[in-house]
């Protein structure tokens, strides 16, 4: 049972520690030195923070009239410092707490030098080079996602992709993105998927959180595993101002894990307009080629004509020389042919005149012995004729006995035999 | 259009036709009867991008049909 003088009530308790804590000359006026995480400035103007090392933590407050004269020069997230300040207790939450009078810079925090060395480290060897990074495809069918499964960063990135570009597949994979077994997971999931091969971009994200919940992505196994992924990698860690060295790695960047889900997909109406517009460039491609192809053609119908014109133009004034000259010829062939002709026809004309003044004269001769021999005056002077087949016979010789001969008469015709 | 219709093919001989009687040294048939050649020759090639035209112009048609349905 306890002793009934030995039992206090809380606040009396409380006051005894904060009395004894805060009059001993140890705790007071003295100078600590740690790591600064969860530094937060409140709105108040007082800031409050606590101080670290592997082992332990202190919660530090510096009131605003303090936190003043550090307003440009706040000690940042993980930086080593060195305060000057009391030890208080608060009773309200029964915990002690570092009031800060002063703050001394004693270098960077052993977390954020180990990121600065490595960084130095990897940039030397070339892994952050542009010319290193891989594109990422515009338009990507598998998306390999390697984020924590739970929390907000998962539903963020799933919700923009399906937003965005609903057509694409996505592969989840659950990895540790906090603590000690983060970055072998992170590096034994880039290689599944990079053996796996189906997705043709890598997101590795993660929320926000102090340089601690984000070490895993300052490991130099994790920068090795992205600069070898086959696959882009798209990482989006923690907030805007958080850079790991596993972004500078990455073959592209997103300032959160949001962001990275809008640079892996397009948007799709994009697409859909970009195809729209490309098929309008396509279009008055083909139109210009084609209308520099007409014009190339109007070109060479135009010069064939001409071409073929001019030959025919020649041509017309050699048939033209020519016409003129055979045209000359042949009128001179004419002219002689009408000469000779002109003289003939005098010629003709003469032997004509004379051809007929012969036949005339002779014909007046037959008609004048004609009228000479007229049977009917012969006749009527008493002879008669005797006709042998119808000719005139004047030779007694050429007749022979008993043949029949007609003889002629001044009046009338007889029938004869002829005797010896 | 015309299958395997080489419309490049088709000018470089147009050209060379051209050439033959830029160069003078045809008789007068041989003359026209690149001529004839060439014209018909040319005359393939406008029905060719007669048709060409039409197809783009259908595409595009096609295109601005799709814009009106999309702000439907």
């Amino acid at each position: 049972m306890e002793d009934q003088k030995s039992v206090y009530g809380v606040r009396e308790f409380t006051a005894y520690v904060k009395h004894r804590l805060e009059n001993d000359p140890v705790l007071q006026n003295i100078w600590i030195e740690g790591e600064v995480s969860n530094l937060t400035n409140h709105r108040s103007g007082h800031v409050y923070f606590s101080l670290k090392d592997q082992d332990a933590q202190v919660n530090c407050v510096m009131w605003r009239s303090v936190a003043q004269s550090y307003l440009r020069n706040l000690p940042k997230h993980g930086e080593k410092i060195r305060l000057r300040g009391n030890v208080t207790v608060y009773p309200p939450r029964g915990s002690y707490q570092f009031n800060v009078l002063e703050i001394k810079k004693t270098g960077l925090g052993d977390l954020h030098q180990r990121y600065l060395e490595l960084k130095d480290k990897l940039q030397k060897e070339g892994l952050f080079e542009i010319a290193h990074k891989k594109p990422v495809p515009k338009i990507p069918k598998t998306i390999a996602v390697l984020t924590s499964p739970t929390g907000s960063v998962i539903r963020d990135i799933l919700s923009t992709i399906e937003r965005r570009f609903p057509h694409v597949k996505i592969l989840l994979v659950p990895t540790a993105v906090q603590g000690a077994t983060a970055a072998p997971q992170i590096v034994r999931n880039l290689e599944r998927i990079n053996s796996h091969g189906e997705a043709d971009v890598i997101l590795l994200c993660r929320g926000g959180g102090s340089l601690e919940d984000l070490w895993g992505f300052n490991e130099e196994i994790v920068a090795r595993a992205i600069f070898a992924s086959e696959i882009p990698v798209i990482s989006g860690v923690g907030h805007e101002t958080d850079t790991t060295i596993a972004d500078f790695v990455a073959d592209i960047r997103a300032p959160t894990p949001t962001a990275a889900a809008e640079l892996a997909v397009p948007i799709a109406a994009d697409i859909r307009n970009y195809l729209k517009d490309t098929k309008l460039r396509m279009a008055n491609q083909l139109q210009q080629f084609i209308n520099y192809r007409i014009q190339l053609l109007d070109n060479y119908q135009v010069q064939m004509k001409n071409n073929l014109e001019r030959q025919i133009e020649r041509k017309q004034v050699r048939l033209a020389e020519y016409t003129h000259l055979l045209e000359g010829l042949m009128q001179q062939k004419i002219d002689q042919l009408r000469k000779g002709l002109g003289e003939s026809k005098i010629y003709m004309e003469n032997t004509m005149e004379k051809l007929l003044a012969d036949r005339r004269h002779n014909l007046e001769l037959l008609e004048i012995q004609f009228k000479g021999l007229d049977m009917r005056r012969v006749l009527h002077r008493g002879y008669s004729v005797t006709l042998r087949n119808g000719r005139m016979v004047r030779d007694a010789e050429e007749l022979t006995t008993g043949e029949q001969v007609e003889t002629v008469f001044e009046k009338g015709r007889r029938w004869m035999e002829v005797k010896d | 259009m015309e299958e395997g219709f080489s419309l490049e093919s088709k000018l470089r001989k147009i050209r060379s036709l051209l050439e033959q009687m830029q160069a003078g040294e045809l008789d007068f048939d041989e003359n026209v009867k690149l001529f004839t050649m060439g014209t018909d020759l040319i005359e393939q090639c406008r029905q060719y991008l007669d048709e060409a035209e039409l197809k783009v112009k259908t595409l595009v048609e096609g295109t601005s049909g799709e814009e009106e349905e999309t702000f439907e």
